[in-house]
């Protein structure tokens, strides 16, 4: 498997705190990477260190293949997008993207094209007016866009739609969907959109990583031993859940008719064997019974441990 | 190599861009085209203010012995206006240089492009030099031509030329320091400051025995007397030498502080 990016005992100390220990990651290319932690978690500083931002106390970075080395690089095989990007407001948002462009070395008609079509692509191509008029949801566009324009294989986005109101977030989301070939690693709070948008799953906790794999991976490895189960009346849930003893436990769902059940062994096999027991000996009717699929936030509670 | 030269060359660009948008270069040249014009008429007038002054009420029966006016008076003005205000002007122009891109973050996404500190400060430094040395030419010529309109003699243009060396010299040198500071400071208040500090610390160093005839300061007192003709004495050499091994350290400490906010 190739990786888009990988690290080594990458560790950040500062003089009396540890923010980011001993991260060990391969994400491999080609996928869309949410990045979760909570606030202080460690999740800036790890993506400042791999965009070259931050100086690692100690470790190894590779990116598409290539080592990086603090402080040489002329020629990032990334694009960035900062938590709050900023601007030269006095620049329309076309100067930006070109400075950005010659920044990267790409010959100049390969650049103008590109400006346009990165314009296009972000809805910035009918604005006229300079950045200092922009609003925050078309600065986030053109953060987005200025890290796109040498067609990096690897793009990190700190943040990229947690300042946004719904409809900024909605177009940022659609327009991290619309990337193609493209290794995305984003870090952010709204774990539903990581949900929708995401093959790939980072949790950093305390400046370690917690978890790292495929979503559905982590799906599948958190479900074991999880079912739910809906009856018809509230009753029959009710009594169901009053005989449930050693072999499962069962939790209340928000809808009194469902139950959340766990087995104590996690096994499917065994947890699907006792609850036919439990109805049959009881006559309950139940409505549906299957495997539980958690939430990436259930995922997310978990391994972080709350 | 190659590849830092043209980030260099697209940064000044964009430096460039930002003086001519924000407008820097038309108001220091504003200021240095006021100075310009003041001094020469100060220099002329200046019988007559006094005379005005004291004829006011209060200054009635005081005598006061002011020699006629004569063209050399233009460049004393000049260079006064040019120390006092002219370097104020200078120090608040750039004064957040840098500080102003630490703080909007723009920084970051230049960094995360590519541009090493290095290129960062010298661009910006450069860029700053060329429209300080600019705006310096202007005045001077300004002063020249309208000290010959009003006194009907500015002296040698190559002589004129010359004696705003020395002031340009240490003028590239606060240009340096007011960006060091620009690099450390965490306001813009306090750059400005720090700036204006490290320029009046260069008046007391000169009366310093011995020491004084080789620091920078010195500079500053060679603009008439190399504007008129006369020499700026033995130590002219060693002054720019030393303002110059001050320009480099400041610009090496901005670098360094620029390197240290990355670890």
């Amino acid at each position: 498997m190739k990786y888009a990016v990988k690290t080594q005992g990458l560790t950040k100390r500062y003089k009396t705190a540890l923010a980011v220990d001993d991260v060990n990651l391969a994400i491999p290319e080609g996928v869309c990477c949410g990045f979760l932690g909570k606030n202080g978690a460690g999740k800036t500083t790890t993506l400042k260190m791999l965009v070259g931002l931050k100086r690692p106390t100690n470790g190894s970075i590779s990116i598409m293949g290539q080592e990086q080395s603090f402080g040489t690089q002329v020629q990032m095989p990334f694009g960035y997008l900062p938590d709050v990007p900023s601007f030269y407001g006095y620049m329309t948002g076309a100067e930006f993207l070109d400075l950005c462009g010659k920044l990267c070395h790409m010959p100049t008609p390969q650049r103008k094209a590109r400006v346009k079509e990165l314009l296009k692509q972000v809805g910035l191509d009918r604005t006229r007016t300079r950045i200092n008029g922009y609003s925050r949801g078309m600065k986030q566009r053109l953060g987005i866009a200025q890290a796109m324009i040498n067609s990096p294989p690897v793009i990190f986005m700190d943040e990229p739609v947690s300042a946004l109101d719904p409809i900024g977030r909605r177009d940022v989301v659609d327009i991290i969907q619309s990337f193609k070939n493209t290794t995305v690693i984003f870090s952010t709070h709204i774990l539903a959109d990581v949900e929708n948008l995401c093959d790939y799953i980072l949790i950093i906790e305390k400046g370690k990583i917690l978890a790292h794999d495929y979503m559905a991976n982590l799906k599948e490895r958190h479900s074991q031993g999880s079912a739910k189960i809906r009856f018809y009346t509230p009753q029959d849930a009710a009594t169901f859940k009053s005989h449930t003893a050693q072999h499962f436990t069962a939790d209340n769902q928000a809808n009194p008719l469902e139950l959340l059940l766990h087995s104590t062994s996690g096994n499917m096999q065994e947890l699907s064997h006792h609850v036919t027991a439990l109805l049959q000996t009881h006559s309950l009717a139940m409505e549906y019974f299957g495997a539980h699929t958690p939430h990436l936030e259930d995922i997310f509670y978990e391994v972080i441990g709350k | 190599m190659k590849l830092s030269v043209s980030k260099w060359c697209t940064f000044a660009g964009k430096e460039i861009t930002e003086n001519l948008r924000s407008k820097n270069i038309f108001a220091l040249a504003c200021v240095f085209i006021f100075l310009a014009l003041l001094s020469v008429l100060t220099a002329r007038f200046m019988g007559e203010i006094m005379d005005w002054a004291l004829s006011i009420e209060g200054g009635a029966g005081l005598m006061m012995e002011i020699p006629d006016p004569v063209w050399t008076d233009s460049y004393v003005q000049l260079y006064s206006n040019l120390t006092s205000m002219g370097m104020l002007a200078f120090v608040m122009i750039y004064m957040g240089a840098i500080l102003r891109e630490k703080r909007s973050g723009t920084i970051d996404l230049m960094m995360a492009k590519g541009l090493t500190p290095t290129v960062f400060v010298v661009a910006k430094y450069a860029v700053a030099v060329a429209v300080s040395i600019l705006a310096l030419v202007v005045t001077v010529l300004i002063t020249y031509v309208y000290t010959l309109v009003l006194f009907e003699y500015g002296g040698n243009i190559g002589h004129v030329l010359l004696g705003a060396v020395p002031f340009g010299v240490f003028m590239i040198m606060m240009l340096g320091i007011t960006i060091m500071w620009s690099a450390i400071a965490k306001s813009t208040a306090m750059s400005a400051v720090l700036g204006l500090v490290s320029f009046f610390l260069f008046i007391p160093l000169d009366l310093i025995p011995w020491i004084g005839r080789f620091t920078p300061g010195r500079l500053l007192g060679h603009g008439v007397s190399l504007s008129v003709g006369v020499g700026a004495g033995n130590y002219l050499g060693i002054q720019i030498a030393v303002a110059i091994v001050v320009t480099i350290v400041a610009l090496w400490i901005a670098i360094q502080v620029l390197r240290k906010r990355e670890g």
